[in-house]
């Protein structure tokens, strides 16, 4: 009996965490400065790991945002959002220690450490390849291969760091989980975009940057309300599994 | 907040059994990915188009394709560019513009983009939210997910509307003559709502019987041409892949 009362509530809590993760990449948007939305998607991912660990971040993030996707018009996009947003919610679900992340002020210096060494992280990666394999050009189809090659090593590596550092609550294991979340969001979507020959690298390259901006953005945002949802609901913690 | 993208009708298409056709959209969305000749690329393109306006009508059809005219237009603008090696079809002043490799490639990436977008609006397009759920239970797919997707699709235009009170009254707060609305006080409002439903909804399902009455079988009948729209959902993608 007690295990059926835990699955009515599992269900419970996963199906209103999707529909919260649908409805902040749906409805809530803030008008970017330079123009367009910012999606507020990755806060309410990056909440859902945070509050209730990274199975439920997994399923909640992944599904909330293929969801907005096939309701939002861009059915295309549904499996690709899916695994990039489902994989950033696990590893930060794994990376934060029974769901209390080193105190609001480090965790915020954190993200920020964690965007800046993630840029530098791809702009070294950019630079190599196309040094290497390119003859001045920016992109040749050789290139290509290797900008996949590397992205998709950067996300195998992401993930295996993600296990091997799982639950050690410091300001290190903070700045990686969030390098790890901006990598497998930026890079997965270049790469996912592509092995699913949606695009072509060079245009999936246009988006990194945004991708970058909208998920350390929103991983700031998430902290902030993780706080603020501590304090209003302070039984949050006995929802966890 | 409407969620459901169903537009009522009584084409052919909506007339199908909604297990061939999610059948058509998975088998036609991954044969897309074998084309092979020009003819294939533009049937996989148009098919979908072709269907989309004889269920829903052009002015449908014309919004939803219209959402995916920028990205077409960078890839004609970028693709090309990056294949400039090969059989030149356009050179400009010693400079090539586009080869008959670049040309295939964007012609491929535009159709599959196209192709599968298609197929998947036009399952959205002509089946409801609830009938999918239960076509997808006829392949399989668990109890406990089917149920938990239905709960979704209710509670989001739910929280939608919840959180449009929440803005309205939060924008209430601002002074006088400012216009927006405070964000982290209404989305923190607003989860803290779902989060208090969470043990509310669990003991609803209880009291509903689950984990103690064994859940019906969602039995949907066979409607009449069974047969022939699972061929036609089988036929159609196929012949993409057999086409040279």
């Amino acid at each position: 009996m007690a295990e059926k009362n835990r699955t009515a509530m599992r269900i419970s809590l996963i199906a209103i965490m999707t529909a919260i993760v649908a409805v902040f990449t749906l409805v809530i948007r803030i008008p970017s400065p330079i123009g367009g939305y910012i999606s507020l998607c990755d806060a309410a991912v990056t909440f859902a790991s945070y509050a209730f660990g990274p199975v439920t971040g997994f399923i909640a993030g992944g599904l909330g945002t293929a969801f907005a996707d096939l309701i939002g018009g861009y059915p295309q996009w549904a499996l690709i959002s899916f695994i990039v947003h489902g994989f950033e919610a696990f590893i930060i679900g794994l990376m934060v220690k029974n769901g209390t992340s080193s105190g609001t002020i480090k965790s915020i210096v954190s993200i920020l450490i964690g965007t800046v060494m993630a840029v530098l992280a791809i702009a070294l990666s950019g630079y190599i390849f196309s040094s290497l394999f390119t003859d001045g050009s920016f992109i040749k189809e050789g290139s290509e291969h290797a900008a996949l090659t590397i992205a998709l090593s950067l996300i195998v590596l992401s993930i295996f760091l993600g296990f091997l550092l799982k639950g050690r609550d410091s300001v290190i294991a903070g700045v990686i989980a969030v390098v790890l979340a901006v990598i497998i969001v930026s890079l997965g979507y270049l790469t996912l975009t592509t092995l699913f020959g949606l695009t072509v690298v060079s245009e999936a390259l246009l988006e990194v940057p945004g991708n970058i901006a909208q998920s350390s953005v929103g991983a700031v945002i998430g902290l902030i309300l993780y706080s603020a949802v501590r304090k209003g609901f302070r039984n949050l913690d006995t929802l966890r599994w | 907040m409407n969620i459901s993208s169903y537009i009522y009708g009584t084409s052919f298409y909506h007339r199908f059994d909604v297990r061939p056709k999610l059948f058509f959209t998975f088998l036609f969305s991954a044969l897309s990915f074998a084309l092979s000749s020009y003819i294939s690329v533009a049937l996989v393109f148009l098919i979908p188009i072709a269907i989309m306006i004889l269920s829903v009508g052009g002015k449908e059809t014309w919004r939803c394709y219209s959402r995916l005219i920028p990205l077409f237009l960078i890839m004609i603008l970028f693709i090309p560019l990056q294949n400039r090696d090969g059989n030149p079809l356009l050179v400009i002043h010693g400079f090539t513009i586009i080869t008959a490799e670049g040309l295939w490639s964007v012609m491929k990436i535009i159709s599959r983009l196209g192709g599968i977008s298609g197929v998947l609006m036009l399952l959205l397009l002509t089946e409801r939210n609830e009938d999918i759920i239960k076509g997808l239970r006829a392949f399989h797919l668990p109890y406990n997910a089917a149920l938990a997707a239905s709960m979704i699709l209710r509670y989001i235009p739910y929280l939608g509307y919840l959180f449009s009170e929440i803005r309205a009254s939060m924008s209430l707060r601002l002074e006088e003559g400012k216009r927006g609305y405070p964000v982290l006080p209404s989305i923190t409002a607003l989860v803290i709502a779902a989060i208090k439903m969470i043990p509310d909804t669990a003991s609803a399902l209880e009291e509903r019987g689950f984990g103690r009455v064994k859940p019906a079988k969602d039995a949907i009948p066979h409607p009449s041409g069974y047969l022939i729209q699972w061929l036609f959902g089988a036929i159609i993608p196929l012949s993409l892949f057999l086409v040279r």
